[in-house]
This record gives structure tokens, sequence and C-alpha cells, in this order.
């Protein structure tokens, strides 16, 4: 028996059999972002003389700050946008869409070690976006003149509720996360500017099925 | 004292040591059948339909926790209409297969041994997915159209899994998660639309690009799959 080999092996196991720390401490920043997009482009000949062109971009931001104000607990502030850009164009007419919401959200978390590297977590938080759809039909008549419809509306949206989410400690300070949707509750206000209409909403799910999409966060514990 | 640096080697790695795999070749294979009758008495409808797909993966362990590898795949699904005969205007063209597809690429795996029998491994791949599929609609009563589209598709996968082994030959295999973060596709569809008469009246071609970036992950989706040991 080599006795090299035993050295590295005792050295290679205590470094397996080192764990993280438990218990995040005060002070620590947090920095966590998602990234979501899809796209569309297709044109559609539909005989010698027509084509149709409908092209579709969707892109989803989120970024949180965090800091935790005592052990396992944090303060963060998370800013969203989403947004889904569309053109189709007909024979001689051509629809434009664009909708974009832009939320901001401060949220509280408590974080519990469950296992080595893996936290558990709840989320309350309150919640305020700004939706804004805008669209646009050009008509093209025979003798080249052209009429435009334009439509604008905000809708202004605000809510509080309550997430738990999962954390995995990838490395000292990466991590991977994400919400999990078996319970929830919220409370949204909605007011369509355009039509002046409001409406109020309380909902809440209770489900003892998890959701089949998991949205990972990429999360950076530094102190 | 010989004897005692063994003994804690063994203890230290999980009481069986897994360098007998480094350099070992394997094949994988999984495969899904479905065959499934759907009848609705009162309108005399009797549908079945069947799809068959397998999956094969070649790889070799470079270290006792590093594999690489090729992996190709097929599948293809059929049906057959009893309304084929008098309700559907397109007659019987929509029985026979509908769709198939062939994947390959490269793929990656690490395992974590967490017993001498069982342990998890995560999985990145680089696949290209060819299918066709074969699609009757009606447009009217009496009109119909057949669209025929073929997907070329290149995108990045994730998945994770678990094995158990039977014995230094045979291991069970089960992929716990999949996730397709990134793809880039390509469709191209041609469909012909007919008249009442069973004539072309006109035909559409359309080429479409998608492509997908989402850091999601599916559960569940269970596919379990054997491994053999080459010599």
């Amino acid at each position: 028996m080599n006795k090299y080999l035993v050295v590295i092996f005792v050295l290679l196991s205590t470094l397996v059999h080192l764990e993280t720390k438990g218990q995040i401490e005060k002070g620590t920043q947090f920095w966590g972002g998602t990234i979501h997009s899809a796209g569309t482009f297709a044109n559609e000949k539909k005989s010698e003389l027509t084509t149709d062109k409908s092209n579709e971009v969707l892109l989803g931001l989120k970024l949180q700050w965090g800091k935790f104000m005592r052990q396992d607990f944090m303060f963060g502030v998370e800013i969203n946008g989403e947004f889904d850009l569309r053109r189709t164009r007909f024979d001689t007419m051509t629809q434009k869409y664009n909708y974009g919401t832009y939320g901001i959200s401060p949220f509280l978390r408590w974080y519990k070690m469950v296992l080595p590297r893996f936290y558990v977590f709840a989320q309350p938080y309150i919640t305020a976006k700004i939706t804004r759809l805008a669209g646009s039909t050009d008509l093209e008549s025979g003798d080249g003149s052209g009429t435009t419809t334009n439509n604008t509306s905000h809708e202004f949206g605000a809510g509080l509720g309550v997430v738990p989410g999962i954390s995995y400690r990838v490395g000292e300070r990466f991590a991977l996360e994400s919400d999990i949707n078996l319970f929830g509750l919220d409370l949204t206000y909605r007011n369509i500017g355009s039509s002046g209409s409001s409406s109020l909403r309380l909902g809440s799910y209770l489900s003892s099925r998890l959701n089949s999409l998991f949205t990972l966060r990429a999360a950076f514990y530094l102190n | 004292m010989k004897k005692l640096f063994t003994l804690l080697v063994l203890i230290m790695v999980g009481g069986q040591s897994f360098s007998q795999v480094v350099g070992k070749k394997f094949i994988n294979g999984s495969f899904n059948l479905l065959a499934a009758n759907d009848r609705l008495k009162n309108l005399d409808w009797n549908n079945n339909a069947l799809g068959l797909g397998a999956d094969i993966a070649l790889g070799t362990f470079h270290t006792e926790e590093h594999v690489s590898g090729w992996l190709v795949g097929a599948s293809i699904s059929a049906r057959s209409d009893s309304w084929s005969k008098d309700v559907y205007p397109w007659g019987d063209q929509g029985n026979g297969i509908g769709h198939f597809s062939f994947n390959g690429g490269k793929f990656w795996q690490f395992y974590r041994h967490i017993t001498s029998h069982w342990g998890l491994y995560g999985q990145h791949d680089v696949r290209f997915d060819f299918s066709n599929t074969k699609q009757f609609q009606n447009e009217t009563v009496a009109e119909y159209s057949r669209s025929i589209s073929q997907e070329y598709r290149i995108g990045f996968n994730l998945s994770a899994g678990t094995y158990y082994r039977l014995s230094d030959k045979w291991w069970f295999t089960a992929s716990l998660a999949m996730s397709s973060p990134l793809y880039l596709g390509m469709t191209h569809k041609k469909s012909d639309y007919y008249n009442s008469s069973g004539e072309i009246s006109h035909t559409s071609k359309s080429n479409t690009l998608t492509y997908q970036l989402a850091p999601t992950l599916r559960l569940p989706s269970v596919n379990l799959g054997i491994t053999y040991f080459f010599k």
C-alpha cells in the first residue's frame, strides 16, 4: 500500500466532509437573478402573391438584492420586467402589439437549513406593477394611402403574498434557488386606466402537487 | 499496519471502490411504448394509437465520476380511426404513421456514488432533433387541409437521475428531472387545402424560426433505463 495514496485519501475525505456552515451570517449581501426569453419568426407563403409574416419576442428579467438583518433573516427588493413584442403582417394590414410590465417587490425571507447545503425559506412580499399595452393597426388601401389605428392602455396592480422556496448552495457563495408553488396567498388591485375600471381580487391556493415547472434563479451570498 | 490502511481507505470511499469503472464503456437503453384505445360508444368512434420510442447512449467512465459519450434516439407514432370510413372528408389518409423523429448528440455525466449500490448523476447534452408530422384538419364541413411539417432543432438539455447497481455489468437508471434551457428550431410546413371535390384549391408554405432561453426544471419526468458494461 502506497503511503502517499493514503495521505491523499485522508486529505480528500476531509475536503468531502467539509460542509458549509448552517447559518447565514448577519450582514451577508444577496444578489439573485433570472432571465427567460423566447421568440418565433415565421413567414407563410399563402399563394404566389401573398406572404404573411409574424414575429414575436418575449423577454423576462428579474433581479433581487437583499441584506441579512439578522442570522437567517433577510430584507430584499426585487425588480422585474416582462416584455412581449409582436408584429403581424397580412396582405395589406400590419398589426403591432407591445406589452410591457414593470414591477417592484420588497420582501422578507426566513431561511432554515434542512440538509447540508440545502435550505428552505418563506418569503412574504408586497408588490406593485405597472403594465403598458400598446397596439396599432396599419391598413393600406389600394391607392397607397393608409390609415393607422392606435390604442394604448395602462394597468396598475398591487398585491401582497407569501411564497415558499428552496435554495441549494452549489459552492461557497453561489446557490440555485426556486420558488415553489405549493401554497400562496395574494391580494391584487387592478386599475385599467383607459376604461377607468378597477378590481380587487383575493386569491389563495394550496396544493399537494408540485408545479411541474420550476424557474431557477442564480443567487450569490457575499460576506 | 497495512491492513489498517486498507480498511481506512475502504471506509473512506464508501465501502467499495468505484475505481473499477474507470475506463469502462457502457451502453444504456431506455424505451417507451404507448398503446391506447379510445372509444365513444354513442358516436360509434374507435381510435387506436400506438407510440414507440427508444434512446440509446454509449458512454465511457473517464474517472470514477465523469462520463462522456454519444446518444441516439428515435420515436414513431401511428393511429387508426374508425371515423376515417365515412366521417372525415380526407378518408383513411389520416391512418398510419403520423409522426416520427430522430435525435442524436453528445452527452456528459457527473456521478456521485453514495453507497456501493446506488448513487446520483447529473447530465447535460447537446442534441440535434429531426421530426416529421402529418396532420389533417377540417377547414369547413367538406373542405380540409393536409399539413406536413419538418422540424430541425438543436438544443442544450439538462437531466438528473439515480442509478442502482445490480451487478458489475448491469445497472438500472432512472432520470428524475429534465430541462431544455436553450434551443433553436426551424420548422418547414407545407399545407395543401382541398376543396369539396377533393382537389387542391391552394397550397401554403411556411418557415418558422423559434428559440427559447428558459432556466426552468420540469418535474416529474421519470425515464427508466438499463445500463450494460462492456468488458
